[in-house]
């Protein structure tokens, strides 16, 4: 099946049990990614689920394929928390396309994921330990830097984050996960997702991005080093902030944590690099808590409303690039 | 002809392993790639690891490095290590050099002579 697996995760925290569905009806009826997520969240609505979804071109080499996103519904109303970065594409070269995860867990717990398979593993060792800990941890004990994961922290309330860099949970993600004791989701993708010739040939042709400047405050100017982009993207949006070492230095820092890169603008606003490490390490978000379908804070990153949100997480694709290097023509949706 | 890597361009966005791995396997996989991305994210330390026909090209930030078989440059565990990947064959019998057209930032470029 192009571009897809066909197939999801569905993890019983209350259970502990793990099984895989296919879903080859839902994905050749639906539209994409967000409209599959909508009806499992339907279909399993009695087992309270987080639903993790992918969209058509995750993981594929149409430019910006790095999206993901997470859907659940609190008090009878939905919410949509994106996700960029590394995870989304990670996730769905584990050989699954979303992942519903149903019930809580009586005890802490984690998730890895990978070829194909799942473990629910004990995480009571990580109860007390902040995002960043988490994470190494996390790379160390599956023995790969390309380990990705989704974190909560030991702050409140608690986002979730994407990594170590945060993301843009002000809507509770965080808090759900930490209603079921899942404490992280972490994924190593090294399975195949098929891509026809005629496919590859179209994406070669499209606009690959050229690096945007977002705006930065004075005061931490001085320690921007290098600029990093998500996958398959061209926009570079993420400066790293290099605070404990030199911002010039091009070999390998010696010290531990020499500095951050903030996946929502919105960590910057304060311009104090010390606070806003500490709220990356803690997992929280510098809006706290909101009562948004989608975090405004997303919206205003990208440009775009909530209703392109929700047509381009069908996709996989970031909102932002579609505004800034496709010039929101649609011509280019229609593959 | 050969590939030029420009390492300061590299915003580390991965999808040159990924071009290379459809050269090879005309799927979506990264697993057969000659080209690895390697990165320490936490300190933003990143470069580009090229497997050629006689060497390994390491494209470090601070300065190129090459690697004779049997020599290490240390580093940290990869799922399948760029030892045991085939040599980068400059995309034999392809229109285009597959990682070079779909680098955005044009870190990756290709050299003739």
């Amino acid at each position: 099946m192009e571009f897809w697996n066909g197939k999801a995760l569905m993890v019983d925290l209350g259970k502990g049990e793990v099984e895989d569905f296919e879903i080859e009806d839902l994905i050749s009826s639906l539209k994409g990614g967000y409209e599959i997520v909508v009806e499992l969240l339907k279909r399993f609505a009695d087992a309270e689920p987080i639903v993790i979804g992918t969209g058509t071109w995750t993981a594929s080499f149409f430019p910006s394929g790095c999206m993901g996103f997470v859907l659940w519904k609190r008090n009878g109303k939905s919410f949509c928390l994106p996700l960029n970065w590394f995870f989304p594409v990670e996730f769905k070269l584990t050989g699954f396309d979303f992942l519903v995860i149903k019930n809580s867990s009586s005890s802490p717990v984690r998730l890895w994921i990978r070829d194909g398979i799942c473990d629910i593993l004990s995480a009571e060792n990580l109860s007390n330990k902040d995002v960043w800990e988490t994470l190494d941890f996390l790379k160390e004990d599956h023995g790969d830097e390309k380990v990705q994961a989704l974190v909560t922290g030991t702050g409140s309330p608690s986002a979730l984050s994407q990594g170590y860099w945060g993301g843009f949970d002000s809507i509770g993600a965080g808090e759900e996960f930490r209603k079921k004791n899942l404490k992280a989701v972490c994924v190593r993708g090294m399975g195949s997702i098929s891509i026809s010739e005629e496919s590859f040939k179209k994406m070669l042709k499209l606009p690959r991005g050229k690096e945007i400047g977002l705006s930065i405050g004075e005061e931490l100017k001085k320690f921007v080093h290098r600029r990093s982009a998500c996958f398959n993207c061209g926009l570079n949006c993420y400066p790293f902030f290099m605070i404990e070492d030199d911002p010039k230095i091009l070999k390998e820092s010696e010290k531990k944590e020499p500095g951050f890169i903030a996946l929502d603008p919105n960590y910057l606003k304060e311009g104090n690099p010390k606070s806003t490490m500490d709220m990356l390490r803690k997992g929280v978000h510098p809006s706290g808590l909101k009562e948004e379908e989608i975090p405004s804070s997303f919206m205003e990153f990208a440009g775009v409303d909530g209703a392109v949100v929700k047509e381009l997480l069908n996709y996989g694709i970031c909102p932002l690039f579609f505004r800034v290097a496709l010039q929101t023509d649609k011509s280019y949706l229609n593959f | 002809m050969k590939i030029k890597i420009d390492t300061i361009k590299c915003n580390a966005c991965g999808i040159c392993e990924y071009a290379c791995g459809y050269h090879r396997d005309r799927e979506f996989n990264a697993m057969s790639s000659s080209i690895m991305l390697h990165r320490v994210e936490k300190k933003d330390y990143f470069g580009v690891i090229l497997k050629r026909e006689k060497d390994i090209y390491l494209a470090r930030p601070e300065g190129p490095e090459t690697l004779k078989p049997g020599e290490s440059a240390g580093g940290g565990a990869s799922s399948k290590p760029i030892v045991m990947r085939e040599p980068c064959d400059l995309c034999r019998d392809e229109e285009f050099r597959f990682c070079v057209v779909l680098c955005p930032t044009g870190c990756l470029q290709v050299e003739e002579g």
